[in-house]
Order: C-alpha cells, then sequence, then structure tokens
C-alpha cells in the first residue's frame, strides 16, 4: 500500500480525511439482509417490512458515523519500542489519549502483519497499549507504520487508518554461552582494594594503619603477641572488566556476539563495572543500566551499522 | 520565567522576607546569578540535595560555601580523587592503644552541609559510599549507624568536561540529586565587577550568616506546607506522563523525581512569598529537577538538556 | 467435537454473545410461536436450551452426523405436514428449525452475527404474516433486541444494560429516516412474484355452515371490518352485511356453490342509496362484505356473482379497503331460471320427515308464497323457540330434532330450519351469512363489525319481488336487530367478554384502541403508491416529477446524516471544563485580542507577558489573574462557589476596549 501523508510527527491526532470506512462481513451480512427484506417488503407491498427495512437501513448509517466518530480525534501520543534480547518477543508501545467526553471503546491497534490488539480509552485518558513483535535475530527490527481501527458499537463497519511512524525495535544478542566470565583483563591487574571479602584472592599481611577496618585485622596473629596486622586481598578484577571480542576467536561471529551479551548481562547483575572491546568500538568501564545499554546496543548492531539505517 | 514581582498579595510574612535577604546577601557574593542562587536554595529548602555541575572556577565552590555561611550551617568541603576511600568520608575505626580499643573516628560527611568538589573523580565505591549516606541520612560503620545532622545536604560539583579518568554518576545515583544547576559564565557587566574585585571567598568573612539551624528547620517545615492543588497535581502529572510518553527520550521520570518536582516548586513558590504553587513554580524548577534524568535517544541531534524541559513545558497545556 | 475434554468452570461473560444470541433468535421463534405448528416452535426453543445448556456446563455437542441426521428428519415432518416447503407457513417453520439447528455449531462472533440475521429474517417473516398494531410494539422490540445483540456480539464486555442503550439510542436517531423513506420511497404497483400464504387459517366466516358454526364466532371480540358511511346511515334493522350464500345442504352442512360463474341478474334498486368505505381486515378468504345488497363491483379487484356476492380475486391476505353502494331493498323482475329454481329447492330426500309433514301442511294453509313465510314466521314465533348460544346437540334428522325437540337454537339453527322449510314446500330458497349490526365508534366515526356480530339469515324468491330477505332470528330474538350478540345475550358469554361489556370505561377504551386500530390499518398497513401521491398532494406537490422528487430526498438524507453527525459529535466534545475553567477560558478569549495566551502559560507568567506589552492594562487585568491562580491553585475558600461566581461576573464585567484605550 502506497502512503497517502507523510510521516507523522508524533503526537498526532487522526482527523477525518485519513480515515478509511467499509463494512465488515458482517455489515455485508446485514446489507444483504436489508436489501431482501426491501424486495419482499416492496413485492408484498407490506408495509412493517418496509418500515423495518428503512429503519435498519437508517440504523446501519448511525452506526457508521459512530464508528467513525469512535476513531476520529483519538491522539497518538507516542510510539516506541523498547529494545529485547533476541528470540524473545518484543512490543511496540503506543500511547494513545483520548480527550474528548466520551468513552472510545475497542480501539484495535495493529502492526503490519502482527495480530490485533484492541483496548478501551475511557474518557479523557491515556492508554499505553503493547503491540508483540517478534524479535528473531539480533539488529533492528524496523516498523514504518501503526494500523490503527475500530469496528465499534455494531461491528457492522470497521474505520482504519495508518499511522506513519517508524519504530525502531533494538533487537540484542540472544544471552548464550557457557565460557566464565574472563577473571580480568591485563589493565585491570593490579588494582587493589583492601575492602573486599569473601572469595577474593589472598595476597598476605600488611602493618595497620588508621582507617583499616578491623574486620581485616588479624586477631588470631595479634593474639599471639604479633603486631597488628591486616589481611590484604587482591579482588579478582571485580573492578573492571574488559571484555574482547577477540578473545573468543575459536567461535563464529554469533556465538561471539552470545557470549559477550551473556557476560554484559551477568557482569551487570553481580554490579560489576565491565567494558567492551570491540574490533571498531570500544566501550570504557562502567555499570547502570546505561552503560549496559549501550554495550548490548553496540553488540545487537555489530556489522550492521551500514544497513541499519 | 517567573513574576516574582506579582508575588500574591499573601507573601510578606517574616519568613519570606528573611529569605529575601538570604537571597539578596547571597547575590552579593555571586554575581549575576541569581536564578541559580534561587535554585540552589529552593532545593535546599526542598531538602534536597545539589549538584552544581560546570567547568571549575566559575564560583561552584564559593557557592556552596555561601550557603552554608549564610544559612549559619556548619560545613565541611571534600576535595574527591580517584583514592579517596569512602572511610576517608564516612569515618574510620581507630584503634586505641592506650585502651586497646576501636573507636569511630567521624569523617567530614558529619556536617550539615557537605561540599563534594568534583564528585566524579572519586572510584565508583566511594562514590556509592557518599550517595549511600545521602539517600538514608545516615551512616553505618562496623555494625553501628550513625545519623547524620539536621538538617543535611550534599551540594556535589561536577566538571561534565572533564572526562580523563573520571567516573560519571550512573543515572540511579544522579537521581539522588534534587536538582542539577548549571552556573555558567558571568554576563560581562559582572565579569569586569568580579576582575576588579578579587577574591569573592574573603567577602565572606565579613558577612553574617542570616538564618540558623533551627531557622533552616522551620524554613524546610513552613516549605512542605505550602499548598498543592488538584489542578497542580494534575499538571504535575501530565508533564511527568509527557517525558515517559515522548518518543525521544530513553527513560521518563521515575516515581521519586514526581516527588523531588513537587517539593522543587514548593521550596520554589515558598521564596516568591506564594502558599500555594502554581503551574509556574513547575515549569521555573523543571528545568533544574529534570535536566540530569532524562536522556536523548539520540544525544547528537539536540543540544542542550534545558531544551528538554523546555520542549515538555511547551508540550503540556495547563488543564 | 465429540469426546470433548472437561471445561473448567463456565466463565459466566464470555458467554454473554451467545446468550444474547440466543435470546435474539429466541425473539425471532416467539414471534411465530402462535401460528407454526406448536411442536416446531418448542424445538426450536428447546435446541436454544440445549445450546445454551451445553455452553454453560462444557457438554459435548452433537456431532455433525447427528445434527444431519436431525436436519433430514425435521425437513421431513415439516413437508409431511405442510406438503410443501414453499409458502409462509412452511418456510417460516423450516427457518425456525433449521436456524436452530444452526444455533448448535455457533462457535464465533460470524456465527453469532449469521443467528441474529437469522433472527432478523423471522422478523421480516412475521411482518409479512401479520401486521396488526398489538403486535408492531413487538416487532420494534425484536429489532431493538437484535440490534443490541449485534452490540454485545462485536463488544463483549458490553453489559446489558449498555447493549440495550446503545442500540436504542441508534435507532431512535434512526427513527426519522425511516419515516421519510417510509412515506416517500416509491413503491411498486404490484408484486413480482407470490408465496401461497392461505395455507393459515383465521378465524371468520368461512363457506360452510353447520347450524353451530356460526354460534362459535359469537365470543370473538376480533374486528371483521369496519365501514364509514359517506352519506345516509341506514337504521339498525336494515344493518345486514352480505357474505357467503349457500345454497346446497345435505341434512347437516350447508355449502356454496363455487363453480357458478353467471353474472348477476338486472335488479330495479328500491329507496335510499347508500355510499360507504369498507375496511376489510385480512381473512385469508374472498369475500369481501358490502351492505346488502351491493349494486356492481367496486372495482377490479372484486366481482358480483349471480347471488349478490362480492367475492375478491385473490384471498385476503392483507387488509383492503373499497368503495361501494348498495340498496338496502331491490326488485327482480323476470322469472327465476330454471336452474336456480331446481338448485334452491333441493333437499336430501330421506331426511326430516316431520318438517316435511310440516311444511306441507302449513302451505296448504297458506294461500301464497308470501303468505306462507308468515305462517313458517309465526310457527317460529309462537312455537316457544328460545335464542340461545348453547343449543343441544341435534340428531341425524337435525332440522326435525331441532323444529320439534330442542327448540333451542342461535341464528344459524333458524335460517336453516327456515330454508329447509321453505323448499319443502317448494319455494326457492336460500341460506345468507354475514354479519348484522355493527358498534359506532365515535372516535373515529366508523362502525365497528366484529366476528360476535356474525349472523345468518334467509332470502326467498318471491314471485313479482324476487329475492327477499327474511330473517327468522328476528321473529325470536327481536332484540337482536338492534342490538349487538353481547347485549342479548351476557349471560352465555365468557368472563371476559362480559366484564369488558359491564365497565364504560373499559368499553370507551376498547373502542379507542380499534379507533387506533383503523388508523394503523388505513394509514400504515395500507400505506401505498396512492397513498404517496396523496401524501405530496398535501405537500402542495399535484404531479410529483421523479426527479424533482429524488433530489428532495437527497436534501433531506444529507439533512439527516448532518443532523446525526452534530448530535454525535456533541457527544464526543471535550470534556466540559468545571465553571472557574470556564471563567478562565472566556478571559483569556477577551484578553486574546491584545495577547494571546499560550497553552502552556500560566496566569501569573500571563500577566506578566500582557502587561510589559500593555502596561496600561494592569490594574484591570492582573487582579482577575491573580485571582484565578488563587482560586485555581490555593486553598479551596469557604465559600468556593460564591467566589467563582463573583470571579465569573467580573470576568463578564471586564471591557478590554475600555481598559486599553481609556489610560
Amino acid at each position: 500500500m502506497r502512503r497517502r501523508q507523510g510521516e507523522d510527527h508524533l503526537p498526532v491526532a487522526l482527523e477525518r480525511r485519513r480515515l478509511y470506512i467499509l463494512p465488515t462481513r458482517g455489515g455485508l451480512a446485514f446489507t444483504a439482509l436489508l436489501f431482501l427484506m426491501m424486495l419482499a417488503g416492496l413485492n408484498y407491498a407490506n408495509s412493517l417490512a418496509l418500515f423495518f427495512t428503512f429503519l435498519l437501513t437508517g440504523f446501519a448509517l448511525v452506526v457508521m458515523q459512530q464508528c467513525h466518530r469512535n476513531l476520529l480525534g483519538t491522539e497518538v501520543i507516542a510510539a516506541v519500542a523498547p529494545a529485547v534480547f533476541a528470540r524473545s518477543t518484543g512490543a511496540v508501545q503506543l500511547t494513545l489519549a483520548n480527550s474528548s467526553a466520551a468513552a472510545r471503546p475497542l480501539l484495535e491497534a495493529a502492526l503490519r502483519a502482527g495480530t490485533l490488539v484492541s483496548a478501551d480509552l475511557p474518557a479523557g485518558t491515556q492508554r499505553r497499549i503493547e503491540l508483540p513483535l517478534a524479535a528473531p535475530a539480533r539488529g533492528v527490527v524496523r516498523i514504518e507504520r501503526v494500523r490503527l481501527s475500530t469496528a465499534w458499537p455494531f461491528g457492522l463497519f470497521r474505520v482504519w487508518t495508518w499511522v506513519h511512524t517508524p519504530v525502531t525495535l533494538l533487537v540484542y544478542p540472544h544471552p548464550h554461552g557457557a565460557l566464565p566470565i574472563p577473571a580480568h583483563s591485563a589493565r585491570a591487574a593490579g588494582a587493589r582494594s583492601q575492602l573486599g571479602a569473601g572469595a577474593d584472592e589472598w595476597v598476605g599481611l600488611r602493618p595497620f594503619r588508621d582507617g583499616d577496618s578491623p574486620r581485616q585485622v588479624d586477631w588470631k596473629a595479634y593474639a599471639r603477641e604479633a603486631p597488628l596486622l591486616v589481611k590484604e586481598y587482591v579482588q579478582g578484577a571485580s573492578e573492571l572488566r574488559m571484555f574482547e571480542y577477540a578473545q573468543l576467536a575459536h567461535l563464529d561471529q554469533e556465538a561471539r556476539l552470545s557470549q559477550l551479551a551473556r557476560w554484559v548481562v551477568d557482569a551487570e547483575a553481580q554490579g560489576e563495572r565491565y567494558g567492551l572491546i570491540l574490533p571498531k568500538l570500544r566501550l570504557a568501564a562502567d555499570r547502570g543500566p546505561e552503560h549496559r545499554h549501550r554495550c548490548l546496543a553496540a553488540l545487537a548492531l555489530f556489522g550492521l551499522e551500514d544497513t541499519a539505517r | 520565567m517567573s513574576a516574582p514581582d506579582l508575588a500574591v498579595a499573601a507573601a510578606g510574612d517574616a519568613d519570606a522576607a528573611t529569605l529575601t535577604r538570604v537571597l539578596a546577601t547571597l547575590e552579593t557574593v555571586i554575581l549575576g546569578k541569581p536564578a541559580q542562587i534561587r535554585l540552589c536554595l529552593a532545593c535546599l529548602l526542598a531538602r534536597g540535595h545539589l549538584l552544581i555541575e560546570d567547568v571549575p572556577g566559575v564560583g561552584k565552590t564559593t557557592l556552596a560555601h555561601a550557603l552554608a555561611h549564610v544559612l549559619g550551617l556548619s560545613w565541611q568541603r571534600v576535595q574527591f580523587t580517584s583514592d579517596l576511600l569512602p572511610s576517608d568520608i564516612i569515618g574510620v575505626s581507630v584503634f586505641d592503644r592506650a585502651s586497646q580499643q576501636f573507636h569511630f573516628r567521624r569523617g567530614p560527611i558529619f556536617t550539615q552541609l557537605l561540599l563534594a568538589d568534583e564528585v566524579n573523580r572519586a572510584s565508583p565505591r566511594t562514590q556509592s559510599a557518599l550517595l549511600e549516606a545521602m539517600e538514608e541520612r545516615q551512616v553505618s560503620a562496623d555494625g553501628t549507624t550513625y545519623v547524620l545532622p539536621e538538617p543535611f545536604f550534599v551540594v556535589a560539583t561536577q566538571n561534565p568536561h572533564e572526562q580523563l579518568g573520571t567516573f560519571g554518576l550512573p543515572e540511579s545515583q544522579l537521581d539522588r540529586f534534587l536538582m542539577r544547576v548549571v552556573l555558567g559564565y558571568p554576563d560581562a557587566a559582572h565579569e569586569r565587577e568580579l576582575l576588579r574585585g578579587g577574591d569573592r571567598r574573603e567577602l565572606l568573612a565579613g558577612i553574617a550568616p542570616v538564618l540558623s539551624t533551627a531557622g533552616v528547620l522551620v524554613v524546610q517545615r513552613a516549605v512542605r506546607e505550602v499548598y498543592v492543588a488538584d489542578a497542580l497535581l494534575d499538571y504535575a502529572q501530565a508533564l511527568i506522563v509527557r517525558t515517559r510518553a515522548a518518543a525521544d527520550l530513553k527513560l521518563g521520570l521515575s516515581p521519586r523525581a514526581g516527588q523531588g518536582l513537587i517539593r522543587a516548586a514548593q521550596a520554589w513558590s515558598f521564596l516568591a512569598g506564594r502558599r500555594s504553587v502554581l503551574p509556574e513554580d513547575l515549569q521555573a524548577v523543571l528545568p533544574s529537577v529534570v535536566a540530569h534524568r532524562l536522556e536523548r535517544r539520540d544525544p547528537a541531534e539536540h543540544a542542550g538538556d534545558t531544551d528538554v524541559a523546555a520542549e515538555i513545558i511547551r508540550a503540556v497545556p495547563i488543564p | 467435537m465429540s469426546g470433548a475434554p472437561a471445561v473448567p468452570a463456565p466463565d459466566l461473560a464470555a458467554l454473554r454473545p451467545l446468550l444474547w444470541t440466543c435470546a435474539a433468535f429466541a425473539g425471532g421463534v416467539l414471534l411465530h410461536a402462535d401460528r407454526v405448528p406448536p411442536w416446531a416452535a418448542a424445538v426450536a426453543l428447546l435446541l436454544v436450551g440445549w445450546r445454551l445448556l451445553t455452553a454453560y456446563r462444557g457438554g459435548a455437542d452433537p456431532g455433525v452426523a447427528a445434527r444431519a441426521v436431525l436436519a433430514l428428519a425435521l425437513v421431513a415432518i415439516v413437508l409431511a405436514r405442510f406438503h410443501t416447503l414453499n409458502g409462509l407457513a412452511a418456510g417460516t417453520t423450516l427457518l425456525l428449525l433449521m436456524a436452530g439447528l444452526k444455533l448448535l455449531e455457533t462457535r464465533g462472533a460470524r456465527d453469532q452475527v449469521v443467528m441474529v440475521a437469522a433472527g432478523l429474517f423471522l422478523l421480516l417473516a412475521a411482518c409479512l404474516d401479520r401486521q396488526d398494531l398489538a403486535r408492531a410494539p413487538l416487532y420494534g422490540l425484536q429489532a431493538w433486541l437484535s440490534c443490541a445483540a449485534l452490540a454485545v456480539i462485536a463488544a463483549p464486555a458490553t453489559s446489558a444494560r449498555a447493549a440495550m442503550s446503545l442500540a436504542g439510542r441508534a435507532l431512535l436517531l434512526a427513527v426519522p429516516l425511516a419515516l421519510l423513506l417510509f412515506v416517500f420511497f416509491p413503491r411498486l404497483p404490484g408484486a413480482f412474484w407470490a408465496i401461497p400464504r392461505n395455507d393459515l387459517a383465521l378465524s371468520g366466516l368461512s363457506d360452510t355452515m353447520t347450524p353451530g358454526s356460526i354460534g362459535k364466532l359469537a365470543t370473538s371480540y376480533d374486528a371483521a371490518f369496519r365501514v364509514q358511511f359517506l352519506g345516509p346511515i341506514p337504521p339498525p334493522q336494515e344493518r345486514y352485511w352480505r357474505g357467503p350464500v349457500l345454497h346446497e345442504f345435505d341434512g347437516q352442512t350447508w355449502r356454496r356453490n363455487a363453480f357458478d360463474l353467471r353474472a348477476p341478474v338486472p335488479r330495479v334498486h328500491v329507496g335510499t342509496a347508500y355510499r360507504y368505505r369498507v375496511q376489510l381486515e385480512a381473512s385469508r378468504q374472498r369475500w369481501w362484505f358490502a351492505l346488502d345488497t351491493p349494486v356492481g363491483a367496486p372495482d377490479a379487484r372484486a366481482r358480483l356473482t349471480y347471488d349478490d356476492q362480492l367475492m375478491g380475486a385473490d384471498p385476503l391476505n392483507d387488509p383492503v379497503s373499497f368503495d361501494a353502494l348498495s340498496y338496502t331493498h331491490t326488485a327482480v323482475m323476470q322469472p327465476l331460471e330454471p336452474a336456480a329454481q331446481h338448485q334452491d329447492t333441493a333437499l336430501p330426500a330421506s331426511r326430516n320427515p316431520r318438517t316435511h309433514a310440516l311444511a306441507a301442511s302449513l302451505r296448504e294453509r297458506a294461500g301464497s308464497d308470501a303468505a306462507y313465510v308468515q305462517a313458517v314466521l309465526g310457527y317460529l314465533r309462537d312455537g316457544g323457540f328460545v335464542y340461545s348460544l348453547e343449543p343441544e346437540r341435534l340428531g341425524p334428522d337435525a332440522i326435525d330434532d331441532f323444529l320439534f325437540r330442542t327448540r333451542v337454537g342461535f341464528c344459524g339453527h333458524y335460517a336453516s330450519a327456515f330454508v329447509v322449510l321453505m323448499r319443502a314446500a317448494g319455494v326457492p330458497s336460500r341460506v345468507v351469512t354475514g354479519y348484522l349490526g355493527g358498534e359506532w365508534i365515535p372516535f373515529g366515526d366508523y362502525f365497528l363489525v366484529r366476528q360476535a356480530d356474525a349472523h345468518a339469515w334467509a332470502e326467498v324468491w318471491l314471485v313479482g319481488h324476487g329475492w327477499t330477505r327474511v330473517d327468522p332470528t328476528a321473529v325470536v330474538a327481536p332484540e337482536r336487530l338492534q342490538r349487538g350478540i353481547i347485549d342479548l345475550l351476557p349471560q352465555e358469554l365468557p368472563v371476559r367478554a362480559r366484564l369488558l361489556h359491564a365497565s364504560p370505561w373499559l368499553m370507551q377504551l376498547l373502542q379507542r384502541w380499534d379507533a387506533a386500530n383503523a388508523w394503523w390499518t388505513n394509514h400504515v398497513v395500507r400505506f401505498d403508491y396512492d397513498s404517496q401521491l396523496d401524501v405530496l398532494a398535501r405537500l402542495g406537490i399535484r404531479s410529483p416529477d421523479a426527479r424533482y422528487l429524488g433530489w428532495a430526498f437527497m436534501l433531506a438524507l444529507c439533512g439527516w446524516l448532518a443532523l446525526i453527525a452534530w448530535h454525535l459529535r456533541r457527544a464526543m466534545a471535550p470534556l466540559r471544563p468545571d465553571p472557574l475553567a470556564r471563567a478562565y477560558a472566556r478571559l483569556c478569549r477577551k484578553l486574546a485580542r491584545i495577547v494571546p495566551r499560550a497553552p502552556h502559560q500560566g496566569p501569573l507568567d500571563f500577566a506578566a507577558a500582557l502587561i510589559a506589552r500593555h502596561p496600561q492594562a494592569q490594574a484591570a487585568v492582573l487582579p482577575l489573574l491573580t485571582r484565578y491562580a488563587e482560586l485555581r491553585y490555593g486553598p479551596p475558600p469557604e465559600r468556593a462557589e460564591r467566589e467563582i461566581e463573583e470571579f465569573s461576573r467580573d470576568v463578564g464585567r471586564l471591557s478590554l476596549a475600555r481598559t486599553v484605550r481609556d489610560r
């Protein structure tokens, strides 16, 4: 279908000239019934049959306008698609608003080939509708337009329109891979901390200094009349981890990306700082949801930058 | 943006007059930045922590110092560096060889106004120690909890252009600052006055505090009493929803940010001598409250963050 | 289909569309419940119940094979009962049953829409069957129910109330268009094709008569026809409405001579000419009732038979109205034709010997046929005969039994006995059935003739006079000429009729109801091409030009559509703001002439912008905007409503022209 109007800049209110309306299958059946009733009424000069034919004809015309009204003036506030991992189902989040005094029941939204999602929009409200969108492989899924329609109130007519708002769904690589998180990268080695505890590597003892935690004092040694000593640990690269594409040379490209994604996800979950080194891109170590997104996005678009736009 | 001289007639009780004096005093120290001073003060009165972001040498430290001085608060300054340890801020347990016992030596955080200079230079571990204290207004060390003094403010400064060897605060931690204020260079006239006037910090010594600790607490309570009408909540909600629905923003405002927005607007309204919050008050504080929390999807397309706020304000009609 | 797995607890909300579908279909079935064979209606309703039960319980539906067998069986039964599948009754019955079977396999919304369509189709069939005023509301209800069912099918979450209100509103909005189309949509002069419909008999006179058959009609309050006199009104004793004339008698039953197509005999009309309009109810029979005796056929749809009976070309499936002219007295100068003489003196030979004997003796004593008539009437008058609705059963020699044993009878008995006595004496005579009397309905200026007014009388051939009406009932119960049967025999009528009759108020109500019915039949049911011309003429359009009318119609249609659009737009208007917001909007509108307020501008910012442009407006505008800010965003004042009112008034008083110019 060719685009009748340019790209829509959200928010946009649906106006009259972009709405199309046609009878549904039920509407066609209803029309056929009306035709039959009219033939019978005329043939037998049956006044009541004719009257009910005309009444139901008027009814259908009223319904057509009601249906049209139900979509007319609906505001599309936003259409966004939060990034998801490959092999899962993403969603286009469509925010619709109804600023009129009447409810707009059963609005339907659909992506080009997607299933219909319907929602009621009470008077003066905003609502977000999630349109499922399959994300089979990493990269981007681009949606050019969203179809809004409604057959309310009687299902005899369906009015619809296309909202041309490009939405890009970023699909991260499927996080997968059995390799353990690399212990620590070369540049992070030597970063020391006295605060760590638990499974970190024990390095040795050093004399107590002001500010050392009492927990790290070697009390057993102290009890043996030794000077106050502090146990020192090297934290196993918990400070900085750099994940390198090049390190995974034995895997193919997608498997590498999946493994890197796995590490990014795990490192973030453990609250660690991590960075990413790809052939043409280097992301400095950091943490936080934003950093995670940056890393995963880089993995998602790896090798696709030229074709993505 | 605001219209302070059109203040609603109900203004003019003692607190408001005192605050006017606070503002006037601050303006003699920090030249040519009345709006920023007002925002900073509003932030503190709303019990919020302040992040001042700018290049060095525009008077960030002076401003923090002046705030503490004029409000009559105790204050401490910590210069953050990469080797600063959490214990350097929070305090350490010191082994007293005489008594053979550990004593907790309180760090600089035990003050009413803590100036955390160049907070992005510290290691993340140190940053999180500070930010957790900011949030909870208490400190735990070796199993004991120490409550921080009242009031407790953190004024952190950060140099946006310096990236080398710094750890930018992650979003979750930025959210703990109520406002981010950008000072910017002074205009020509004030620049000249600065050149003539020598070091502003020396001025501070000659200025008497206008408020006291008790006074600040009273004002904070009064700020919380500023009336917020349903109509205003509707407007605030519309603004917040707009940030969440906007296609070009990565994340919308958090509920915490929403609460902060209202608190900041209350303080701003109080500073203007009003007893109820107007949409203008929300609009005045919105850029500072929102700036560090919203991030564009595509930063290259848009300059300056305040534009985001202005765009949001323009997009939401006042109901 | 078979062996459906156990279904979890029924979800009543999910059943809602099915429930409404069933309701719409059942409504259609009920419209025909009293017309189709009772077993058919029962089967259809049982199928509805079964479908609901399986949906509720989650039981297994019958398989395809079972349904096919059931369908074939039902078709066979209908064929056996009606001998055809064509025709309204057979067709309707078949539709009921097949749609009921279809209901068993409704799954999705599409099937349900089909079922609702079946419900509407049954409505159409009901319209074709009967168009009574009393049933019109039922039809309307069925249309409403069906439309509401469509709403629920389209949006299953719709509540019953919401669905009915939605459908009701849309239908009400459609009424103006329906009326417009009804009046102006061109009608066809005749039918393309006809389906046989005379299979559904209605109560009324038939073309046979046994002595007791007319008595059965006496309790029926249904209208037979209505008569409006256009000139003089005949006296009560002349209000005989002529129906089937019966010639052949087998000892029990009188029959018509159906195949005699002779033309009526020329005659002389005597006395007053009565012009009147008759509105016949649908009777499924071909008789047209006219005042005794009509002159010629009123129009091409009927003819006058040789025995002065108006006979329609087609059965009366729909109400008919015609204008006629009658004289209550006529004379024929020619002698009776031999064939007629033979036919109207024939009697079964071996029956009623005592009657024959009585006739012989009476005729012998009477000098002439006319005197013999009087003698027989005298015999009936003085013989202790009783007029009653509940005579005893008569034996094989019915007339003997009646004349000499029971002596209790209704009009049919007397007419029958009288004609037999005449024929036994060789006087040509015949039984005439029809109606006598009629009730004057003041609300419509017409006479209403009910089935209860059915009557039978006799005609004898008197040389020199021709056929002469003789009513033997009149000598037994002379009051019958003046009054209706209900007045005459109240104790023999059912309680309901007596009650109605006892209360003048109810009687009046009944009369009004009949007037409404008459209007309905005249103006709605029989609204046709001629009526359309009539309406147009009244509107001042003498010679309607199709093109001109088409344009007028299109214009009216567009007007209606615009009205609907306007109505709906009002419903979808933005939320109505509160009074304070309205006052503020008004203020902003006023101020917009000097400085328009941006949508995101707060009241004080707006004031600042205004004053910056027009400092002289400060005194007038600033207090208003400040007050608005306080009212809207400040703590609610004690008497908020009052203050808002005052604010609103002050906004009204603000004169911008003065404010800006004067300073």
